[in-house]
């Protein structure tokens, strides 16, 4: 009985109650568009900072990372390999194997870090061959030697040049190669770009002679949001001979960056929900103003003051759900077409980011948990404020009303 | 007349009017917030770059940075003499500073090694402010060094512990020297300290045989707006060194600082359009209640453009009614924020400092912003009556008089 009053009341005014829905669909577009486009962000930064080198996940030997000599390095065999790529949830694995060197043209020697790859996987992972700006990629069974822009410059090395590389093998033996650069690469980040060298990861291990051995493997999720879990799925796997690190491990610094900019996006969102509640608040009362009349009548006449504060709940929640559900409906395609063509970073802050290697862009993401947040969030507003027209009608003055 | 008909429209329906202007109040608030908040962290951040990490200006032989080699060096007192002629410099700080190595009998760990001459450091970049434990340096710590509390942790020192430092000298020779460590500090930017170390000036410079030069000029101005003319005055000074201020010096800070910036225009868009879409609400509703006197207006021969101008001018009226009232309370709050700041470390923990950010951000609000909100919001409002008003003239005079 009551819904069915409830409904016809909302359909006796169209225009107010579809101006009421369409308060609380807006305010669902908005949270959904913001917290979609805050999580985008940092998405966005992750991939590009994983992308620079470290990638999601990597496996390393027992020990490695806290001591990181040729000699905590990682057997790879057939089987591991194979039976990482079998874990599921991973996307490609690549081997690395990295060593301090000394880096020698002419009359200068610089310190690098040499790392030795295998070029096609590489560049699956970490896009490798869109960093190279001169010379060519190496191809399946390349040899040759790949270095860093920065590190190139400060030698005063071309492609072209030879450069012997200097360091200490596996058993403490002198490691020395002669290698033609064949390619230069520009890292974003300005600490890369001043120390990589690469080779291929045959030519490396013959150099460091470590056998079959690598220092890690990185490994790219099929699902980049849930790299926590793969990591530790190929932890519990392989406990016994190896340690994975995920990105977070590797830099928490960035870890400790986006947490920070996350408080203050809390804060943010906190505004939003405080504007959004006054924007439906003030369809309420409007609502009251318009229908004071009414309600003293039907009080006048006899309704209880409860059944009548109870409708305007049903009718409030109503309004609610239809607004949600056409928010939800708006919001998708909008926070669809956002992270499809995300904002483009403007004015002097593209050139700061290009600078950095970044892509100067603000995506959004599509992700079920924030439609379904955000939505919660809106309806508990929109019900909580519901209470305002209950509480109205229990002290309204039945006279005064009917006479306004 | 028709501001006349509009004024005395508004204080008809008291309520409706006030959720208006409260909702346009409240929107301003949000903007001068927002705006408020980010321009605090990014201030943070860069008071943090510049009076702890690298100063305002930083002075260097045109090649030093590429390789660190003792010999790009300046000579030291005339530069420093050349550099206080330049009006706005609140302090300089001279250091010789060469990449090496720190060793104890576990381990070993490359540094930066700066020699200082503590006074001047501390007026520089409030050095002694970062000690944690043990002392600063003074000119009578000779053969001894302060470390990082993260280099300390990573390598087991404490203070008193004995440390080697090895480096080449002028004549690429290398050598080494014994030291003590003195105090562990630990500045805003943890990751950057454990590749710094610092002994006396006058220590390192006679081991790496240069005399009375310098590699590194820190230079603090008065006033953060004198950056580029104090940078280009020096240069042209000191044609033979090169000259960069903390944006070159500090491209990081750069990068976070003008993100903030991006992120609040992208904020303040999507509060604005909140805003936006409750001002279209209400103004529909108010419209669409009154149809049947707007209705009876236009039977008795108000043209649709009066009309038009009519409910544009109630949502003037109320606008600039709200705004200023927005603004002073968005001001009153800013104000007592400001003083008192917002405590990040409950939502990010000690993350912040280690990334470099104070853990209290002190909003603050830039002047040229509270103009640039003000005529946001205005326009925002503006804009948001547009569609009320439209909806006015698509209303049937005949059908509206019998509702």
């Amino acid at each position: 009985m009551l819904f069915t009053l409830a409904w016809r009341n909302l359909w006796r005014n169209k225009n107010r109650t579809f101006i009421t829905m369409a308060s609380i669909s807006s305010a669902v577009l908005l949270s959904v568009t913001l917290v979609s486009l805050q999580r985008g962000i940092f998405d966005n930064l992750i991939r590009n900072v994983v992308s620079f080198y470290t990638g999601y996940v990597q496996i390393h030997g027992k020990g490695y990372w806290k001591d990181q000599t040729l000699e905590n390095c990682l057997p790879l065999t057939d089987s591991l390999l194979q039976s990482v790529l079998a874990t599921p949830g991973v996307a490609s694995v690549t081997p690395r194997l990295e060593a301090f060197s000394l880096a020698s043209f002419g009359e200068t020697t610089k310190g690098c870090m040499v790392v030795g790859i295998d070029p096609e996987a590489e560049n699956r992972i970490t896009h490798l061959k869109d960093k190279l700006i001169s010379g060519e990629y190496p191809g399946k069974d390349g040899s040759g030697l790949m270095v860093a822009e920065g590190l190139a410059n400060s030698m005063g090395v071309r492609t072209g040049d030879t450069l012997v590389l200097l360091g200490q093998s596996m058993y403490g033996s002198t490691a020395a190669g002669k290698f033609a650069i064949t390619g230069i690469l520009r890292f974003g980040s300005p600490d890369l770009n001043r120390r990589l060298v690469y080779l291929d990861i045959g030519t490396a291990r013959l150099m460091f002679d470590t056998g079959e051995r690598v220092t890690s493997l990185v490994v790219s999720p099929t699902d980049e949001t849930r790299f926590r879990l793969l990591a530790s799925t190929l932890q519990t796997t392989f406990q016994e001979n190896a340690d994975v690190m995920t990105w977070e491990d590797k830099m928490p610094d960035i870890v400790q960056h986006i947490e920070t900019d996350t408080a203050s996006m809390y804060i943010i969102s906190g505004v939003l929900y405080l504007l959004i509640s006054f924007g439906i608040f003030s369809t309420l009362l409007m609502m009251l103003a318009e229908r004071r009349r009414e309600f003293g009548m039907l009080v006048a006449l006899g309704m209880k003051r409860g059944l009548l504060a109870r409708l305007a709940v049903v009718e409030s929640v109503l309004v609610a759900f239809l607004g949600a559900i056409a928010g939800v409906l708006i919001s998708f395609p909008v926070v669809w077409y956002l992270e499809k063509n995300p904002i483009k970073a403007w004015g002097a802050l593209r050139e700061t980011f290009e600078q950095f290697g970044f892509e100067a862009i603000f995506p959004t993401v599509v992700q079920a948990d924030i439609f379904i947040s955000q939505t919660a969030i809106v309806l508990t507003l929109a019900l909580v404020l519901a209470v305002y027209p209950a509480w109205h009608i229990m002290r309204l003055n039945t006279v005064q009303a009917i006479r306004s | 007349m028709l501001i006349y008909l509009s004024w005395r429209n508004i204080w008809r329906n008291k309520v409706r009017s006030a959720v208006i202007m409260s909702s346009i109040a409240l929107g301003m608030v949000a903007g001068v917030f927002i705006i408020s908040l980010y321009f605090g962290m990014g201030n943070s951040r860069l008071k943090i770059a510049i009076e702890h990490e690298v100063s305002h200006i930083q002075i260097h032989h045109p090649d030093f940075k590429s390789d660190y080699r003792p010999g790009f060096s300046f000579p030291a007192t005339e530069t420093e003499e050349t550099i206080r002629k330049i009006p706005g410099i609140k302090s300089v700080s001279l250091r010789s500073v060469t990449s090496g190595m720190i060793a104890n009998a576990g381990s070993a760990s490359g540094v930066m090694i700066h020699g200082i001459n503590p006074d001047a450091e501390n007026d520089t970049r409030a050095m002694a402010s970062f000690v944690k434990s043990g002392r600063y340096l003074d000119t009578s710590a000779a053969g001894q060094v302060l470390v990082s509390t993260r280099l300390a942790e990573k390598m087991n020192l404490r203070t008193g512990s004995r440390v080697v430092l090895t480096f080449t000298d002028l004549q690429e020779n290398i050598v080494s020297g014994a030291f003590r460590v003195r105090g562990l500090y630990q500045s805003e930017n943890a990751p950057l300290d454990e590749l710094n170390i610092f002994i006396l000036k006058n220590e390192l410079d006679a081991q790496l045989g240069i005399t009375e030069q310098a590699h590194e000029a820190a230079i603090l101005l008065e006033n953060d707006s004198q950056l580029d003319a104090t940078a280009s005055a020096l240069q042209a000074a000191l044609p033979r060194c090169k000259v960069e201020t903390w944006k070159q010096l500090s491209p990081e800070t750069d990068l976070v600082i003008s993100s903030l910036d991006s992120y609040s225009m992208i904020f303040i868009v999507i509060i604005l359009m909140a805003l936006s879409f409750g001002i279209v609400n209400a103004m529909l509703m108010a419209v669409l209640e009154r149809a049947r006197e707007i209705g009876m207006l236009m039977a008795i021969g108000t043209s649709k453009l009066r009309l038009f101008t009519m409910i544009l001018l109630e949502t003037i009226f109320l606008t600039v009614a709200g705004a200023p009232v927005g603004l002073f309370t968005g001001w009153l709050i800013i104000l007592w924020l400001g003083k008192h700041g917002i405590d990040f470390s409950d939502m990010a923990g000690e993350t912040m400092s280690r990334f470099g950010y104070a853990q209290i951000i002190y909003p603050e609000l830039p002047f040229h912003s509270v103009v640039y909100t003000m005529i946001l919001v205005m326009f925002t409002a503006l804009v948001s009556a547009i569609v009320p008003a439209m909806r006015v003239l698509r209303l049937k005079p005949a059908e509206a008089i019998r509702r």
